[in-house]
């Protein structure tokens, strides 16, 4: 015998959002980087400039700051946009800056500014459903060996080292 | 927002009509926490949505990280699900509402490795009416309106907000407290105002405050006499260190459930709330030079300076006191997950 009942399941809302336009070329642009304190997080996306530095000609640096689990300010969001060509975001090593690297990401983006968020793989596919369910399938990511808190700065680089490969395919740089 | 949204009606299925079957069907498909659950038939579910007397397809809000639409409907097949009678709902409804306010952040609530629960306290005019309880045991098992409710809200976040564990609830080891975790206010035997005036409501305001807490740790102290002597030993279990409230002092506002016994030794010392949540703020410290260069060394970005005692709370706005329990002398702290404030909802019942 069976009974007739409801599912407690509902639809989705998500408001499709359009990605920035990606540069044809890195050369000259003003990198940026929209680190949340977590431990190692500005390390590691430095590491990345610094590491972009050495096959490409780039401006000046631009790096602005916000907390681990809440968006950063408009006044952040004001300095990276008006300096910034692209902007690496991050850094997502645990889940709730997970959750917050994609949305400032998807903030960044939504201000025409192209993004890539940065995070540790253990999270990978928390990452990607994250940017589908706001609106962002298509969201770029760089994901470096779990963990990025607790290792030395010179483990950082090492890892971002190794991911380097993958920001630049990250970067649409062809 | 909520305005442009639409509110589907949820599916309906055919499961087994036997109990057991029916609850382990259930599990299969993801409706529950893996305890026993009532079927939501139609009629359950409209006395349910019946007892808010709000619109079945009434949007409260859009939960993360799923972007689930979250209706009265919706709620009213979790508050079933979960064991709710019609009298418990306006309480859930109000606490859905809560944790859809940007404030509380669900985003990060539900995507945290943190052990974050969400603690629901009821005004005590709401509680009589939902039968919630107050007194003795009240974070524990024993009373149905307070582990129906407390459930069902978490139901909700499994099957709206898409919060389950490992995927979605990110959470290191959870929390027992993520099973069921509501209470009432003592308001026959708090010295003070009721907790939910201190969100400017009236005393006898039907409320709910959904606070983003972990699960509660004990303070004893069977020996004081003075709100001097029994706030040293509460002061001192709140500034251990470990929790969130300590790493990121200026924005978490850590929660203080005094029980009966000890809230009177404080108030005879002619102690408010106000002066409770002060001695927080200055005594609830750890000492600096007890942590090590490194975690130490990952506090300074977050702070401008980093003190011989590091504190909990910087203002006593942000220390939240209550008081609940029953007959013993202890109270018990919880530390909140840091980047999310507890959020309040009143409602009028339909019978005013």
């Amino acid at each position: 015998m069976s009974i007739q009942v409801l599912t407690p399941f509902t639809n989705i809302y998500v408001a499709k959002k359009a990605m920035a336009p990606r540069p044809a070329s890195l050369r000259g642009l003003r990198p940026g980087i929209l680190e949340n304190s977590k431990p190692n997080a500005q390390t590691l996306m430095e590491a990345w400039v610094d590491g972009l530095r050495e096959t490409t000609e780039l401006g000046e640096l631009t790096i602005g700051h916000k907390a681990v689990t809440t968006p950063p300010s408009r006044q952040t969001l004001d300095l990276l946009q008006a300096n910034c060509d692209f902007v690496l975001v991050g850094t997502g090593d645990c889940g709730s800056c997970m959750a917050w690297t994609v949305r400032s990401a998807v903030a960044l983006e939504e201000r025409g500014v192209p993004t890539v968020c940065t995070g540790s793989h253990v999270f990978r596919e928390q990452f990607q459903l994250e940017a589908e369910h706001c609106g962002m399938p298509n969201m770029r990511f760089v994901f470096i060996d779990h963990p990025l808190g607790g290792i030395s700065p010179a483990a950082v680089r090492a890892k971002a080292m190794k991911a380097l490969p993958d920001m630049l395919a990250a970067l649409d740089v062809p | 927002m909520i305005a442009d949204i639409e509110a589907r009606p949820v599916e309906t299925a055919e499961l087994p009509d036997d109990p057991l079957a029916f609850s382990i069907e259930a599990y299969k498909r993801g409706w529950t926490d893996g305890l026993p659950v009532i079927p939501p038939t139609p009629e359950r579910v409209k006395a349910m949505i019946a007892a808010s007397g709000r619109d079945w397809d009434e949007v409260l809000g859009v939960m993360a990280p799923r972007s689930g639409v979250v209706s009265v409907e919706a709620v009213a097949v979790n508050a079933v699900l979960a064991g709710c009678e019609p009298l418990h709902f306006p309480v859930l409804v109000a606490a859905v509402e809560a944790i859809c306010q940007p404030d509380f952040n669900l985003a990060a609530i539900n995507a945290t490795t943190h052990p974050v629960a969400m603690l629901v306290l009821v005004s005590d005019a709401a509680a009589r009416a939902a039968g919630v309880h107050s007194g003795a045991g009240v974070f524990g098992p024993g009373f149905r309106a307070n582990i129906c409710i407390g459930r069902a809200l978490r139901l909700v976040q499994y099957a709206v907000a898409g919060a389950r564990p490992g995927a979605g609830d990110l959470a290191t080891m959870g929390s027992p407290a993520k099973i069921a975790f509501c209470a009432a206010e003592r308001a026959d035997a708090t010295p003070w105002e009721p907790y939910h005036a201190t969100k400017g409501l009236e005393a006898d305001a039907f409320a709910v405050t959904v606070f983003p807490a972990e699960a509660p740790s004990n303070i004893q102290d069977h020996a004081s006499t003075t709100a001097e002597g029994l706030m040293a030993t509460i002061a001192g279990a709140m500034g251990h260190c470990g929790h969130n409230n300590i790493v990121a002092p200026h924005k978490g506002h850590p929660i203080l459930a005094v029980g009966v016994e000890h809230a009177q030794t404080i108030a005879a010392s002619g102690w408010s709330r106000a002066d409770v949540q002060a001695y927080v703020v200055e005594h609830a410290k750890f000492p600096r030079d007890r942590l090590g260069a490194e975690f130490l060394a990952s506090l300074k970005p977050l702070r401008k300076e980093l003190p011989e005692l590091l504190p909990i709370a910087q203002t006593p706005e942000q220390v939240q006191v209550f008081v609940t329990g029953g007959p013993g002398k202890h109270s018990m702290f919880m530390p909140t997950f840091g980047g999310t404030l507890e959020c309040t909802v009143a409602w009028t019942p339909k019978s005013r």
